[in-house]
């Protein structure tokens, strides 16, 4: 890899008594990227980012964050990177203001910097009417998107956001990735830890599947899907008319197809890459009438579930 | 720097306003004020053999209705005081969910515990101090007699050593009870993966195991 990653992570072992968390762990995320980190609980994904973050020292191999290692140089790396834990809490008889200032003079932000920084994050946040509130009669997902102008509040570079979407209700979810999706356009690196497999699928460019301290798989999610299940090849389903011999091994003989299956009316071609167009030439170039054609797309859940039937 | 200063004045707010401060600090200032009113009471029997002190006597007088001195009181209450103010300094922070925000803003961890310490140090001078000024005032008030520079030196030497015996009853508060929650998580294991690097590395105990 040519171009240097934002975030680097080189065999990072973490281990607790004999029980091993994080075993021997490579991964490297690009600016800008939006990464997921999956696997149940248990699996590891928390001590990465402590680990990332300077907050857990390795006991084994390194991190590096815009090249800064988090064991040796923790405060360069904190100034850089944002976290959001998965327990967030805020000081309840403090307002949301109150907590974000507090945020702010610990990132030595001068003080009327971080009053303009503070109204202009609760207005993106969509908390400017409750910012003289008490923290304490806010709601879980009104903390999150707090917790989210707290991350925002010294500029980082990487956020890293532990369990954002967990327990708040549909709308709130909604809320709190449509901020995350923003960040990312403002160049921030994202790493986010999730199990709610939908929410990550919608907004991650690319995911890392976690199993027992092991990264049991790291690419896009299509990426995944098509080498987890369907061995790395694109499935295209097709219907046409009259599936004629002609037509089958006309479509055979198109460069990157390896198998067709056919049942019925329906053909299942499985191939190197997305051959859709060139199909659909063959099945017009042939007597038969095209019915319908569609690619198979895989869901994390599929993905998922793969994994962890394996391990 | 900047770290540890913006945590010590929030940390030196919250006591103020922490109601068990508040209740804490009525109930020294009302024992106080009464072993002081019964010494002035009791004061005049004593002097007229020896006229030594007699400022600082009233200190250290104490009646048959109240068999204690000043010094008694303020011995009994700075450890409660040096204890309150300690014992949930990083558990309370911990269990708000608050410690590991906190912690990854760009400070050192120390600076946490060093903030909290500063700020616990100041609330207990100002509290000794005031005490300390406020029942002088009033025995003055009370028995006329003003305080010989050697009376006002030792006073302040009483003081100065009363701060430090609640400093050190505050710092043990935070060892302890820091310890209690760390070995309490290795004996159950970790129920919370975020907690439980935490409560190692903050107090670096990881020999324990």
């Amino acid at each position: 890899m040519n171009k240097q990653g934002v975030i680097e992570a080189t065999d990072l072992v973490k281990t607790y008594g004999k029980f091993t968390a994080v075993d021997k762990l490579n991964l490297c995320i690009n600016e800008g990227e939006v990464f997921g980190f999956l696997g149940p609980n248990g699996a590891g994904k928390t001590t990465t980012i402590l680990m990332m973050l300077g907050l857990t020292e390795p006991t084994s191999g390194t991190a590096r964050i815009c090249g800064f290692d988090p064991a040796r140089e923790p405060l360069k790396v904190k100034r850089l990177t944002g976290y959001l834990p998965e327990k967030v809490g805020f000081y309840e008889d403090l307002t949301a203001w109150e907590n974000l200032d507090y945020t702010a003079a610990l990132n030595g932000i001068p003080r009327d910097a971080a009053s303009r920084k503070i109204n202009e994050l609760l207005g993106m946040v969509g908390l400017s009417e409750v910012g003289e509130q008490k923290v304490g009669t806010f709601s879980h997902g009104m903390k999150q998107r707090l917790g989210i102008a707290d991350v925002m509040i010294k500029g980082p570079k990487v956020a890293f956001f532990d369990e954002p979407t967990s327990g708040i209700d549909p709308e709130g979810i909604e809320q709190v990735l449509n901020l995350i999706t923003n960040m990312a356009k403002q160049k921030v690196t994202i790493v986010l830890s999730s199990h709610q497999l939908h929410q990550v699928q919608k907004i991650c460019s690319r995911v890392g599947i976690l199993s027992k301290g092991h990264l049991v798989a790291e690419g896009s999610v299509d990426q995944l899907g098509r080498e987890a299940i369907a061995g790395g090849k694109f499935r295209i389903e097709l219907q046409v008319s009259e599936p004629t011999r002609k037509l089958i091994s006309s479509i055979k003989k198109i460069k990157g197809v390896s198998t067709v299956e056919s049942s019925g009316d329906q053909l299942l071609i499985s191939c190197d890459e997305d051959l859709r167009p060139q199909i659909a030439r063959a099945v017009v170039d042939s007597d038969s009438l095209l019915i319908q054609m569609k690619i198979e797309e895989y869901g994390l859940d599929d993905v998922y579930m793969k994994y962890f039937r394996e391990s | 720097m900047s770290g540890l200063m913006a945590i010590f004045w929030k940390e030196l707010a919250d006591h103020f306003n922490s109601k068990r401060f508040i209740i804490l600090s009525t109930l020294i200032y009302l024992a106080g004020i009464t072993t002081i009113y019964v010494a002035a009471q009791n004061i005049r029997t004593g002097i007229t053999e020896n006229t030594e002190f007699i400022f600082l006597r009233l200190f250290i007088v104490s009646g048959e209705s109240l068999p204690f001195s000043f010094p008694f009181f303020l011995s009994l209450f700075i450890p409660i005081v040096g204890i309150a103010l300690g014992f949930d300094a990083v558990n309370s922070e911990r269990i708000s969910g608050n410690l590991s925000r906190i912690l990854s803003q760009p400070l050192y961890r120390d600076s946490v515990v060093n903030g909290k310490f500063l700020a616990g140090l100041v609330t207990i001078t100002i509290l000794v101090v005031s005490i300390v000024f406020l029942v002088a005032g009033m025995g003055l008030r009370m028995i006329g007699v003003p305080p010989t520079a050697e009376e006002i030196l030792r006073l302040f030497a009483f003081i100065f050593v009363s701060i430090i015996y609640g400093a050190f009853w505050m710092s043990l508060a935070v060892l302890f009870f820091g310890f209690l929650q760390t070995c309490g998580h290795f004996g159950f294991g970790f129920d919370s993966p975020v907690d439980f690097p935490f409560s190692v590395y903050i107090y670096d105990c990881r020999s324990y195991r």
